[in-house]
């Protein structure tokens, strides 16, 4: 009787934890398209492979097509500086990254032959 | 010591001249530095009484002295591979402490459409910070990027753009 009541109680007790568990990945799942955790995964497969565009970089170190490197160079410092200590890290960040973009393409330009 | 009851010829001591000297190569290429050297090298002797009037013959082993330059070559080719694989560990290991920091940095650029998640990166807060702390994070990111202070227009109006979101102010729906 009292091993019968025992099954009993596990099997009720297995089922409730089972349904809880799902409702909540449901609800994780839902959590995660609202706060755009999803949506920026996708967006970091689909940009794995690709880098910072000239235009966007840019924007962020706000030089213009005709700015000399030496320009560029102070903007990037003044600014890597001032968010390394008030700013954030993912600023940080988009500033080297729009630097090294760049200086790749001034690089491919002083190859060419071609002044920026 | 070996003594031969035959008389002793010249071809016959040719042949054990050869024959020790290979033994000796032999045994020093394989036992070099080995004290048994001594032990493996053979002593031909001639006997007395069958030739009175020839002197006693001895040969010494010639390969003995083969064993140190041997040696101190070996030694210095371990040495030699032994710089080359230290040089190439510290080589390697400069290389690697500086990857690292490379690599921290968040890669690309900006998101198309800011999420809350990059609100909050931006801003270097949570994503469910009170707003007494967002506003706090905004004006010293902003005071950071400020286009009057020589800071980028583009940035001070993503760092707008992810307060007025991670507020609820922005074109998400949902408040938290």
């Amino acid at each position: 009787m009292a091993g019968k009541l025992i099954a009993n109680l596990i099997v009720m007790g297995s089922g409730i934890i089972g349904r809880a568990m799902l409702q909540a990945y449901r609800k994780a799942l839902d959590n995660a398209n609202k706060t755009g955790v999803a949506h920026e995964t996708i967006n970091n497969i689909r940009r794995a492979s690709k880098t910072m565009t000239e235009q966007e970089a840019r924007q962020i170190l706000g030089v213009s097509e005709q700015s000399t490197w030496e320009e560029i160079a102070q903007r990037y410092d003044n600014l890597f500086e001032r968010n390394a200590k008030s700013g954030s890290f993912y600023l940080q960040s988009k500033v080297h990254r729009a630097k090294e973009c760049l200086e790749n393409v001034y690089q491919k330009n002083k190859q060419d032959g071609t002044p920026p | 010591e070996t003594d031969l009851a035959p008389p002793p010829t010249f071809p016959f001591l040719l042949s054990c001249a050869a024959r020790t000297r290979i033994a000796l190569s032999t045994a020093a290429l394989f036992h070099s530095g080995s004290p048994r050297v001594a032990c493996l090298a053979p002593t031909v002797s001639v006997s007395p009484e069958s030739s009175p009037l020839r002197p006693r013959i001895q040969l010494s082993p010639v390969g003995v002295d083969m064993a140190t330059p041997l040696v101190a070559g070996l030694s210095v080719a371990a040495a030699a591979m032994g710089s080359r694989y230290m040089l190439q560990a510290w080589q390697a290991f400069r290389t690697r402490a500086a990857m690292p920091r490379v690599r921290r940095f968040y890669p690309g650029g900006f998101e198309r459409e800011m999420t809350r998640r990059e609100a909050a990166l931006i801003l270097g807060v949570r994503e469910r910070a009170a707003f007494d702390k967002i506003k706090e994070a905004h004006k010293r990111v902003m005071v950071a990027n400020h286009p009057d202070a020589g800071g980028s227009h583009y940035i001070a109006s993503k760092i707008n753009e992810a307060k007025d979101m991670l507020m609820g102010k922005g074109k998400s729906g949902s408040m938290f």
